[in-house]
């Protein structure tokens, strides 16, 4: 069963920081075993592994479960679509799970993104996929519209 | 009239003078024997009478009349010889200063040609130089005009060539400091969906 990412876990490093955050709660799991100690309280986690839990109804206090979820998320990567999209500055993780709903929805469900920083761009965004690259940023836009523009310097 | 002419006419009256006084002088007749027998005192009386006609008194009245002839005779010719002199001085001057005026406007004529033919020279020579100016001139009016023309359509084609950069880099100046990809995002999701069809099939493709 392939695992479903939910839209809090939109990048490669997304899924990297969460495998390393499941390796820590196994260890972390480990030594309250060890220690006997009793914790009522569910251990913190982050966004993106809470929903990724919720999302695949996953019990990681379950013995071998943070090792499977480890291992099935390395398996996520290798299949993974890898977009890289780069903006004028780094953007909020608002607007990178927008984007990633979008792509998911749209385009593919495995979808992970790449994100970018490259002033030059100013305003709009440069996706590149597998084997193409889309520029949507103003300059492209000025490149697009020149003749426009230079008819519109000549009076014309 | 010059001395010479003037001691030429003196002595050419006083050879007339002498060859008058020579011809009217009394001489005696030679006369044969005969006659001098036969009319001895015919002789003597014409002699005489002669001597009485021409007496000193009538000499000196002959010689007064040749002086007076002599004198009028010096003075016609001396006022014939200025009357002349002064013709020819005037008739002199005249010609010297034809001949002067002649002399005088032939070099005129000749150094008014000399000077027209160096102005012409020089304004030939100045109108040539001026030609040439003006051609210099107008070609590297037209040169400079030309380049001007080529650096400006030049400066234009860049501009124009790299116009999205341009323009993109005083967009980038101005709101640079201000960018906000949230306000940027509806612009995004157009493109995006402007190339959904490309993506799809990219990733078709790619998988």
């Amino acid at each position: 069963m392939e695992l479903k990412m939910p839209m809090t876990i939109a990048t490669k490093q997304d899924v990297l920081r969460i495998q390393r955050e499941v390796r820590d709660y196994e260890v972390t799991v480990v030594q309250n075993n060890v220690r006997k100690t009793t914790n009522e309280s569910p251990l913190a986690v982050s966004a993106g592994l809470r929903d990724l839990v919720q999302l695949n109804q996953i019990n990681l206090n379950e013995k071998n479960v943070p090792k499977k979820l480890i291992t099935q998320l390395d398996e996520a990567l290798r299949k993974v679509i890898l977009f890289h999209m780069s903006f004028a500055t780094e953007p909020t993780d608002e607007v990178t799970q927008k984007l990633v709903a979008w792509f998911r929805k749209e385009i593919n469900p495995k979808i992970l993104l790449n994100i970018g920083v490259q002033p030059t761009i100013a305003v709009g965004a440069v996706l590149r996929t597998q084997s193409k690259q889309y520029d949507f940023s103003l300059r492209k836009h000025l490149q697009n519209s020149q003749q426009d523009l230079v008819k519109v310097l000549r009076g014309e | 009239m010059n001395s010479y002419q003037i001691a030429f006419g003196i002595g050419l009256s006083a050879a007339v003078l002498v060859i008058l006084f020579y011809s009217l002088w009394p001489r005696r007749k030679k006369t044969n024997s005969v006659s001098s027998v036969t009319t001895p005192d015919l002789a003597a009386i014409a002699e005489r009478k002669s001597m009485e006609v021409f007496n000193d008194t009538f000499r000196e009245e002959l010689r007064n009349r040749g002086r007076l002839h002599f004198e009028k005779v010096i003075n016609e010719n001396a006022l014939f010889l200025q009357q002349d002199l002064r013709l020819t001085t005037n008739e002199l001057n005249t010609f010297m200063k034809d001949e002067i005026q002649k002399v005088l406007k032939d070099e005129f004529s000749k150094y008014e040609a000399s000077i027209t033919s160096a102005r012409d020279i020089a304004l030939e020579s100045i109108k040539k130089t001026q030609e040439v100016i003006d051609q210099q001139r107008a070609q590297l009016e037209k040169q400079m005009n030309e380049q001007a023309a080529e650096e400006k359509q030049r400066l234009i084609d860049r501009f124009e060539k790299n116009m999205a950069d341009i323009l993109n880099h005083y967009i980038l100046d101005a709101i640079g400091g201000e960018i906000d990809l949230t306000d940027q995002l509806e612009y995004i999701f157009q493109s995006l969906e402007e190339n959904k069809k490309a993506i799809l099939e990219d990733v078709k493709n790619g998988a």
